[in-house]
Protein backbone atom coordinates (compact mmCIF):
# COMPACT_ATOMS: atom_id res chain seq x y z
CA UNK A 1 0.00 0.00 0.00
CA UNK A 2 2.85 2.28 0.99
CA UNK A 3 4.77 1.32 -2.15
CA UNK A 4 1.87 2.10 -4.47
CA UNK A 5 1.28 5.44 -2.79
CA UNK A 6 5.01 6.18 -3.11
CA UNK A 7 4.90 5.31 -6.82
CA UNK A 8 1.78 7.38 -7.40
CA UNK A 9 3.49 10.35 -5.75
CA UNK A 10 6.33 10.31 -8.34
CA UNK A 11 6.25 12.76 -11.19
CA UNK A 12 7.23 11.88 -14.77
CA UNK A 13 10.81 13.16 -14.29
CA UNK A 14 11.34 10.83 -11.34
CA UNK A 15 9.84 7.88 -13.19
CA UNK A 16 12.01 8.55 -16.25
CA UNK A 17 15.04 8.92 -13.98
CA UNK A 18 14.22 5.62 -12.31
CA UNK A 19 14.11 3.68 -15.57
CA UNK A 20 17.17 5.40 -17.02
CA UNK A 21 19.24 4.81 -13.88
CA UNK A 22 18.18 1.16 -13.59
CA UNK A 23 18.94 0.61 -17.28
CA UNK A 24 22.27 2.44 -16.94
CA UNK A 25 23.31 0.41 -13.87
CA UNK A 26 22.41 -2.86 -15.63
CA UNK A 27 24.51 -1.85 -18.63
CA UNK A 28 27.44 -0.88 -16.40
CA UNK A 29 27.27 -4.23 -14.60
CA UNK A 30 27.25 -5.98 -17.97
CA UNK A 31 30.28 -3.83 -18.92
CA UNK A 32 32.19 -4.98 -15.81
CA UNK A 33 31.44 -8.58 -16.71
CA UNK A 34 32.56 -7.94 -20.30
CA UNK A 35 35.86 -6.36 -19.19
CA UNK A 36 36.53 -9.28 -16.81
CA UNK A 37 35.96 -11.74 -19.68
CA UNK A 38 38.14 -9.60 -21.94
CA UNK A 39 40.92 -9.63 -19.34
CA UNK A 40 40.95 -13.42 -19.40
CA UNK A 41 41.75 -13.20 -23.13
CA UNK A 42 44.49 -10.64 -22.42
CA UNK A 43 45.97 -13.00 -19.83
CA UNK A 44 46.19 -15.82 -22.37
CA UNK A 45 47.84 -13.55 -24.94
CA UNK A 46 50.35 -11.90 -22.62
CA UNK A 47 48.90 -8.38 -22.91
CA UNK A 48 49.37 -5.89 -20.11
CA UNK A 49 46.06 -6.02 -18.24
CA UNK A 50 46.56 -3.86 -15.12
CA UNK A 51 45.24 -0.75 -16.84
CA UNK A 52 41.95 -2.51 -17.44
CA UNK A 53 41.47 -2.83 -13.66
CA UNK A 54 41.32 0.99 -13.60
CA UNK A 55 38.50 0.82 -16.13
CA UNK A 56 36.59 -1.61 -13.86
CA UNK A 57 37.08 0.68 -10.86
CA UNK A 58 35.79 3.64 -12.87
CA UNK A 59 32.75 1.69 -14.05
CA UNK A 60 32.10 0.72 -10.45
CA UNK A 61 32.22 4.41 -9.44
CA UNK A 62 29.62 5.12 -12.08
CA UNK A 63 27.36 2.41 -10.65
CA UNK A 64 27.70 4.01 -7.19
CA UNK A 65 27.18 7.51 -8.62
CA UNK A 66 24.07 6.48 -10.56
CA UNK A 67 22.61 4.80 -7.51
CA UNK A 68 23.25 7.78 -5.23
CA UNK A 69 21.79 10.09 -7.85
CA UNK A 70 18.64 7.96 -8.10
CA UNK A 71 18.22 7.84 -4.33
CA UNK A 72 18.66 11.59 -4.28
CA UNK A 73 15.98 12.06 -6.93
CA UNK A 74 13.58 9.89 -4.90
CA UNK A 75 14.46 11.82 -1.75
CA UNK A 76 15.40 8.53 -0.05
CA UNK A 77 18.88 9.77 0.62
CA UNK A 78 20.18 13.26 0.30
CA UNK A 79 23.75 13.40 -0.96
CA UNK A 80 25.56 16.28 0.75
CA UNK A 81 26.66 17.74 -2.56
CA UNK A 82 24.99 20.39 -4.65
CA UNK A 83 23.12 18.70 -7.60
CA UNK A 84 24.93 20.93 -10.10
CA UNK A 85 28.29 19.87 -8.65
CA UNK A 86 27.13 16.24 -8.76
CA UNK A 87 26.40 16.52 -12.49
CA UNK A 88 29.81 18.15 -13.01
CA UNK A 89 31.48 15.31 -11.09
CA UNK A 90 29.75 12.72 -13.26
CA UNK A 91 30.81 14.64 -16.38
CA UNK A 92 34.38 14.85 -15.09
CA UNK A 93 34.67 11.18 -14.25
CA UNK A 94 32.97 10.39 -17.56
CA UNK A 95 35.83 12.24 -19.25
CA UNK A 96 38.40 10.41 -17.05
CA UNK A 97 36.78 7.14 -18.03
CA UNK A 98 36.83 7.96 -21.73
CA UNK A 99 40.48 9.04 -21.74
CA UNK A 100 41.53 5.99 -19.71
CA UNK A 101 39.64 3.69 -22.07
CA UNK A 102 41.20 5.39 -25.09
CA UNK A 103 44.73 5.15 -23.65
CA UNK A 104 44.24 1.48 -22.79
CA UNK A 105 42.89 0.76 -26.25
CA UNK A 106 45.74 2.67 -27.88
CA UNK A 107 48.29 0.74 -25.80
CA UNK A 108 46.71 -2.54 -26.75
CA UNK A 109 46.54 -1.70 -30.44
CA UNK A 110 50.16 -0.53 -30.37
CA UNK A 111 51.06 -3.71 -28.58
CA UNK A 112 49.28 -5.80 -31.22
CA UNK A 113 51.00 -3.86 -33.98
CA UNK A 114 54.27 -4.03 -32.07
CA UNK A 115 54.91 -0.31 -31.73
CA UNK A 116 55.68 -0.24 -28.04
CA UNK A 117 59.21 -1.63 -28.02
CA UNK A 118 62.22 0.47 -29.00
CA UNK A 119 64.84 -1.11 -31.24
CA UNK A 120 67.19 -1.70 -28.31
CA UNK A 121 64.46 -3.28 -26.20
CA UNK A 122 63.52 -5.52 -29.13
CA UNK A 123 67.13 -6.62 -29.69
CA UNK A 124 67.47 -7.36 -25.96
CA UNK A 125 64.35 -9.53 -26.07
CA UNK A 126 65.69 -11.32 -29.16
CA UNK A 127 69.06 -12.05 -27.54
CA UNK A 128 67.37 -13.21 -24.35
CA UNK A 129 65.11 -15.50 -26.36
CA UNK A 130 68.14 -17.18 -27.98
CA UNK A 131 70.28 -17.07 -24.84
CA UNK A 132 72.93 -15.15 -26.75
CA UNK A 133 74.88 -11.91 -26.63
CA UNK A 134 75.16 -9.21 -29.27
CA UNK A 135 78.62 -10.31 -30.41
CA UNK A 136 77.25 -13.73 -31.35
CA UNK A 137 75.51 -12.26 -34.38
CA UNK A 138 77.46 -10.14 -36.88
CA UNK A 139 74.23 -9.41 -38.77
CA UNK A 140 72.04 -8.64 -35.74
CA UNK A 141 71.22 -5.08 -36.75
CA UNK A 142 71.10 -5.58 -40.51
CA UNK A 143 68.05 -4.80 -42.58
CA UNK A 144 66.79 -7.63 -44.79
CA UNK A 145 64.64 -7.61 -47.92
CA UNK A 146 62.43 -10.30 -49.36
CA UNK A 147 59.68 -10.35 -51.96
CA UNK A 148 56.28 -11.79 -51.13
CA UNK A 149 55.21 -14.23 -53.83
CA UNK A 150 51.54 -13.48 -53.13
CA UNK A 151 51.49 -9.67 -53.41
CA UNK A 152 54.86 -9.27 -55.14
CA UNK A 153 55.73 -6.46 -52.75
CA UNK A 154 59.23 -5.97 -51.41
CA UNK A 155 59.26 -6.44 -47.64
CA UNK A 156 62.08 -4.95 -45.62
CA UNK A 157 62.51 -6.00 -42.02
CA UNK A 158 64.94 -6.00 -39.15
CA UNK A 159 65.17 -8.36 -36.19
CA UNK A 160 63.66 -5.60 -34.05
CA UNK A 161 60.67 -5.37 -36.42
CA UNK A 162 60.04 -9.11 -36.12
CA UNK A 163 60.19 -9.01 -32.30
CA UNK A 164 57.83 -6.03 -32.23
CA UNK A 165 55.40 -7.72 -34.61
CA UNK A 166 55.24 -10.73 -32.29
CA UNK A 167 55.70 -8.93 -28.98
CA UNK A 168 52.63 -10.62 -27.50
CA UNK A 169 53.59 -14.14 -28.53
CA UNK A 170 55.83 -16.32 -26.41
CA UNK A 171 58.34 -17.11 -29.17
CA UNK A 172 58.55 -13.43 -30.30
CA UNK A 173 58.52 -14.57 -33.93
CA UNK A 174 61.91 -16.26 -33.53
CA UNK A 175 62.77 -19.95 -33.60
CA UNK A 176 65.88 -21.99 -34.18
CA UNK A 177 66.36 -25.25 -36.00
CA UNK A 178 69.43 -27.41 -36.21
CA UNK A 179 69.74 -29.61 -39.27
CA UNK A 180 72.73 -31.96 -39.50
CA UNK A 181 74.47 -29.80 -36.94
CA UNK A 182 73.87 -26.61 -38.95
CA UNK A 183 71.96 -24.01 -37.00
CA UNK A 184 69.25 -21.98 -38.71
CA UNK A 185 67.36 -19.10 -37.16
CA UNK A 186 63.79 -18.80 -38.38
CA UNK A 187 62.16 -15.37 -38.28
CA UNK A 188 58.56 -14.53 -39.14
CA UNK A 189 58.25 -10.97 -40.45
CA UNK A 190 54.68 -9.92 -41.24
CA UNK A 191 53.27 -7.56 -43.84
CA UNK A 192 49.96 -6.41 -45.25
CA UNK A 193 49.22 -8.77 -48.13
CA UNK A 194 46.38 -9.79 -50.39
CA UNK A 195 43.66 -11.22 -48.16
CA UNK A 196 45.03 -9.95 -44.87
CA UNK A 197 48.21 -9.84 -42.82
CA UNK A 198 50.72 -12.50 -43.85
CA UNK A 199 53.77 -13.85 -42.10
CA UNK A 200 56.63 -15.36 -44.08
CA UNK A 201 59.10 -17.72 -42.47
CA UNK A 202 62.59 -16.52 -43.36
CA UNK A 203 65.63 -18.66 -42.75
CA UNK A 204 68.83 -17.06 -41.47
CA UNK A 205 72.12 -18.72 -40.74
CA UNK A 206 73.86 -18.87 -37.37
CA UNK A 207 75.29 -15.37 -37.94
CA UNK A 208 71.81 -14.09 -38.81
CA UNK A 209 72.71 -13.57 -42.47
CA UNK A 210 69.67 -14.10 -44.67
CA UNK A 211 69.56 -17.52 -46.28
CA UNK A 212 66.14 -18.16 -47.86
CA UNK A 213 62.41 -17.90 -47.38
CA UNK A 214 60.22 -20.78 -46.36
CA UNK A 215 56.45 -21.11 -46.16
CA UNK A 216 54.02 -18.27 -45.47
CA UNK A 217 50.50 -17.95 -44.10
CA UNK A 218 47.77 -15.41 -43.47
CA UNK A 219 47.62 -14.66 -39.75
CA UNK A 220 44.81 -12.07 -39.69
CA UNK A 221 41.92 -11.89 -42.10
CA UNK A 222 41.14 -8.99 -44.38
CA UNK A 223 38.88 -7.22 -41.89
CA UNK A 224 41.50 -6.90 -39.13
CA UNK B 1 92.54 -52.98 -77.92
CA UNK B 2 89.29 -54.71 -77.24
CA UNK B 3 87.33 -53.31 -74.33
CA UNK B 4 86.17 -55.44 -71.44
CA UNK B 5 82.38 -55.73 -71.18
CA UNK B 6 81.12 -55.58 -67.65
CA UNK B 7 77.64 -55.76 -66.17
CA UNK B 8 77.09 -53.67 -63.11
CA UNK B 9 74.00 -53.47 -60.97
CA UNK B 10 73.12 -51.29 -58.04
CA UNK B 11 70.21 -50.33 -55.83
CA UNK B 12 69.08 -46.75 -55.63
CA UNK B 13 66.86 -45.61 -52.76
CA UNK B 14 65.29 -42.16 -52.71
CA UNK B 15 64.52 -41.06 -49.16
CA UNK B 16 62.64 -38.06 -47.89
CA UNK B 17 59.30 -36.80 -46.69
CA UNK B 18 56.09 -37.19 -48.65
CA UNK B 19 55.50 -34.64 -51.42
CA UNK B 20 59.18 -33.82 -51.82
CA UNK B 21 59.25 -35.31 -55.32
CA UNK B 22 60.83 -38.75 -54.82
CA UNK B 23 58.40 -40.60 -57.07
CA UNK B 24 58.44 -37.99 -59.83
CA UNK B 25 62.23 -37.69 -59.85
CA UNK B 26 62.51 -41.49 -60.02
CA UNK B 27 60.11 -41.65 -62.96
CA UNK B 28 62.00 -38.88 -64.76
CA UNK B 29 65.32 -40.63 -64.21
CA UNK B 30 64.00 -43.98 -65.37
CA UNK B 31 62.28 -42.63 -68.47
CA UNK B 32 65.18 -40.25 -69.12
CA UNK B 33 62.60 -37.64 -69.96
CA UNK B 34 63.82 -34.58 -71.80
CA UNK B 35 60.46 -33.23 -72.91
CA UNK B 36 58.80 -30.72 -70.60
CA UNK B 37 55.28 -31.73 -71.59
CA UNK B 38 56.02 -35.35 -70.81
CA UNK B 39 57.50 -34.28 -67.46
CA UNK B 40 54.37 -32.30 -66.71
CA UNK B 41 52.18 -35.26 -67.56
CA UNK B 42 54.29 -37.49 -65.31
CA UNK B 43 53.97 -34.92 -62.54
CA UNK B 44 50.19 -34.93 -62.92
CA UNK B 45 50.07 -38.73 -62.84
CA UNK B 46 52.18 -39.10 -59.71
CA UNK B 47 50.09 -40.17 -56.74
CA UNK B 48 50.87 -40.55 -53.09
CA UNK B 49 52.83 -43.80 -52.69
CA UNK B 50 51.26 -46.32 -50.34
CA UNK B 51 53.62 -49.19 -51.05
CA UNK B 52 57.14 -49.86 -52.25
CA UNK B 53 57.66 -49.06 -55.92
CA UNK B 54 60.31 -51.11 -57.70
CA UNK B 55 61.58 -49.81 -61.01
CA UNK B 56 64.52 -50.72 -63.22
CA UNK B 57 66.48 -49.02 -65.96
CA UNK B 58 69.59 -49.84 -67.98
CA UNK B 59 72.23 -47.92 -69.80
CA UNK B 60 75.47 -48.87 -71.45
CA UNK B 61 78.33 -46.63 -70.43
CA UNK B 62 81.57 -46.39 -72.37
CA UNK B 63 84.81 -45.92 -70.48
CA UNK B 64 88.36 -45.80 -71.83
CA UNK B 65 89.06 -49.44 -71.08
CA UNK B 66 85.63 -50.94 -70.62
CA UNK B 67 81.99 -50.95 -71.53
CA UNK B 68 79.66 -51.19 -68.56
CA UNK B 69 76.06 -52.31 -68.94
CA UNK B 70 74.61 -50.61 -65.91
CA UNK B 71 71.32 -51.52 -64.27
CA UNK B 72 69.73 -49.39 -61.63
CA UNK B 73 67.15 -50.88 -59.30
CA UNK B 74 65.06 -48.12 -57.79
CA UNK B 75 63.32 -48.87 -54.51
CA UNK B 76 60.91 -46.05 -53.72
CA UNK B 77 59.33 -46.27 -50.31
CA UNK B 78 56.34 -44.26 -49.09
CA UNK B 79 57.40 -41.00 -47.51
CA UNK B 80 55.21 -41.06 -44.43
CA UNK B 81 56.82 -42.20 -41.21
CA UNK B 82 53.66 -41.60 -39.17
CA UNK B 83 50.49 -43.68 -39.45
CA UNK B 84 47.77 -41.65 -41.16
CA UNK B 85 45.19 -44.40 -41.71
CA UNK B 86 44.82 -48.15 -41.39
CA UNK B 87 44.92 -48.59 -45.15
CA UNK B 88 48.12 -46.57 -45.61
CA UNK B 89 51.23 -48.42 -44.44
CA UNK B 90 54.12 -46.37 -43.16
CA UNK B 91 57.67 -46.41 -44.44
CA UNK B 92 58.78 -48.53 -41.48
CA UNK B 93 56.04 -51.13 -42.03
CA UNK B 94 57.01 -51.47 -45.70
CA UNK B 95 60.72 -51.72 -44.88
CA UNK B 96 60.01 -54.45 -42.32
CA UNK B 97 58.18 -56.47 -44.99
CA UNK B 98 60.73 -56.02 -47.77
CA UNK B 99 63.92 -55.93 -45.75
CA UNK B 100 64.77 -59.49 -46.83
CA UNK B 101 65.39 -58.32 -50.41
CA UNK B 102 69.05 -58.95 -51.26
CA UNK B 103 69.11 -55.70 -53.18
CA UNK B 104 68.65 -53.84 -49.90
CA UNK B 105 71.84 -55.38 -48.53
CA UNK B 106 74.05 -53.45 -50.93
CA UNK B 107 72.58 -50.06 -51.61
CA UNK B 108 74.74 -48.10 -54.03
CA UNK B 109 73.01 -44.75 -54.14
CA UNK B 110 70.84 -42.98 -51.59
CA UNK B 111 69.02 -39.93 -52.83
CA UNK B 112 68.15 -37.67 -49.94
CA UNK B 113 65.36 -35.62 -51.44
CA UNK B 114 64.05 -32.45 -49.85
CA UNK B 115 61.80 -29.60 -50.90
CA UNK B 116 63.72 -26.32 -50.86
CA UNK B 117 60.53 -24.45 -50.01
CA UNK B 118 60.06 -26.49 -46.82
CA UNK B 119 62.99 -26.40 -44.43
CA UNK B 120 61.16 -29.04 -42.39
CA UNK B 121 61.69 -31.55 -45.20
CA UNK B 122 65.46 -31.02 -44.92
CA UNK B 123 65.27 -31.38 -41.14
CA UNK B 124 63.41 -34.69 -41.64
CA UNK B 125 66.34 -36.04 -43.64
CA UNK B 126 68.13 -36.45 -40.31
CA UNK B 127 65.67 -39.14 -39.34
CA UNK B 128 65.75 -40.64 -42.85
CA UNK B 129 69.52 -40.86 -42.68
CA UNK B 130 69.26 -42.42 -39.23
CA UNK B 131 66.97 -45.08 -40.69
CA UNK B 132 69.44 -45.76 -43.52
CA UNK B 133 72.25 -46.12 -40.98
CA UNK B 134 70.18 -48.35 -38.74
CA UNK B 135 69.29 -50.60 -41.71
CA UNK B 136 72.98 -50.69 -42.68
CA UNK B 137 72.23 -49.40 -46.16
CA UNK B 138 75.29 -47.15 -46.15
CA UNK B 139 78.79 -48.45 -46.77
CA UNK B 140 82.03 -47.29 -48.33
CA UNK B 141 80.41 -48.06 -51.71
CA UNK B 142 77.31 -45.96 -51.21
CA UNK B 143 76.93 -42.60 -52.85
CA UNK B 144 74.76 -40.16 -50.92
CA UNK B 145 73.25 -37.43 -53.05
CA UNK B 146 71.44 -34.56 -51.40
CA UNK B 147 68.75 -33.61 -53.90
CA UNK B 148 67.39 -30.08 -53.48
CA UNK B 149 64.11 -30.25 -55.39
CA UNK B 150 61.74 -27.46 -56.53
CA UNK B 151 64.45 -24.95 -57.35
CA UNK B 152 62.05 -23.43 -59.87
CA UNK B 153 60.28 -21.92 -56.84
CA UNK B 154 63.28 -21.07 -54.71
CA UNK B 155 67.04 -21.18 -55.17
CA UNK B 156 68.76 -22.87 -52.24
CA UNK B 157 71.66 -21.24 -50.47
CA UNK B 158 74.81 -22.99 -51.71
CA UNK B 159 76.85 -22.31 -48.56
CA UNK B 160 74.07 -23.84 -46.48
CA UNK B 161 73.96 -26.94 -48.68
CA UNK B 162 77.73 -27.34 -48.26
CA UNK B 163 77.33 -27.09 -44.48
CA UNK B 164 74.57 -29.70 -44.56
CA UNK B 165 76.78 -32.07 -46.58
CA UNK B 166 79.51 -31.66 -43.99
CA UNK B 167 76.91 -32.34 -41.31
CA UNK B 168 75.86 -35.55 -43.07
CA UNK B 169 79.48 -36.65 -43.28
CA UNK B 170 80.03 -35.96 -39.60
CA UNK B 171 76.83 -37.80 -38.68
CA UNK B 172 78.01 -40.87 -40.61
CA UNK B 173 81.57 -40.85 -39.31
CA UNK B 174 80.31 -40.35 -35.75
CA UNK B 175 78.59 -43.73 -36.18
CA UNK B 176 81.85 -45.24 -37.47
CA UNK B 177 80.50 -45.69 -40.97
CA UNK B 178 83.40 -45.79 -43.36
CA UNK B 179 82.60 -43.15 -45.95
CA UNK B 180 84.70 -40.48 -47.59
CA UNK B 181 83.62 -36.87 -47.94
CA UNK B 182 83.57 -37.32 -51.75
CA UNK B 183 80.78 -39.89 -51.40
CA UNK B 184 78.44 -37.14 -50.34
CA UNK B 185 77.37 -34.80 -53.10
CA UNK B 186 74.47 -32.51 -53.80
CA UNK B 187 72.47 -31.48 -56.80
CA UNK B 188 69.81 -28.86 -57.39
CA UNK B 189 66.78 -30.11 -59.26
CA UNK B 190 63.50 -28.87 -60.61
CA UNK B 191 61.50 -31.96 -61.48
CA UNK B 192 58.86 -29.96 -63.35
CA UNK B 193 61.36 -27.97 -65.43
CA UNK B 194 63.79 -30.88 -65.80
CA UNK B 195 66.61 -28.76 -64.40
CA UNK B 196 69.39 -30.87 -62.97
CA UNK B 197 67.68 -34.20 -63.69
CA UNK B 198 70.11 -35.16 -66.45
CA UNK B 199 73.12 -34.39 -64.24
CA UNK B 200 71.55 -36.41 -61.45
CA UNK B 201 70.93 -39.34 -63.80
CA UNK B 202 74.51 -39.25 -65.08
CA UNK B 203 75.93 -39.08 -61.57
CA UNK B 204 73.92 -42.10 -60.45
CA UNK B 205 74.80 -44.16 -63.54
CA UNK B 206 78.50 -43.25 -63.32
CA UNK B 207 78.65 -44.26 -59.68
CA UNK B 208 76.83 -47.57 -60.14
CA UNK B 209 78.84 -48.36 -63.28
CA UNK B 210 82.08 -48.08 -61.31
CA UNK B 211 80.94 -49.16 -57.85
CA UNK B 212 78.02 -51.52 -58.46
CA UNK B 213 77.94 -55.26 -58.10
CA UNK B 214 79.96 -56.26 -61.15
CA UNK B 215 80.35 -59.29 -63.38
CA UNK B 216 82.60 -59.57 -66.43
CA UNK B 217 80.58 -60.63 -69.45
CA UNK B 218 83.40 -60.91 -72.01
CA UNK B 219 87.01 -59.85 -72.39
Amino acid sequence: METSSFMSSLNYIQITTFFLVVLGVVMLLVSIYTVLKFMQVLKVNEFEKNQWYVIIVLIFFFVVGYTIHALDVFKVFSFPVDPALMVSLIYFFGAVFVIRAMISTEDMVKSILGEILTDNEAYTIFLKRLGAVENDFPHLKDSFSITCEHCNNKITYTIADVVRQHSNIGDKGVNTQTTFGVRSILLRPTHKCVGGRREIITVHDGDLAYRSIDQSRIIFGEKI
Amino acid sequence: MKKVHIKSIGTVIPLGDGATGKSLITKLLIKNTKDLNEALKLAQDVKKSLNIELEYCNEELEFEDKTVSTTLQYHVFPGQQQKISNSAPTFHEIVEIFNFLPSLKAVKVILMVFDVTRLESLKSLESWLAVAMQREWISSETKIILVANKIDILKPNKAFIEQVKNGIYQMLTAENINVSREQISSIEVSAVLLEGTQELRNEIFDWVALNGKQRIVEE
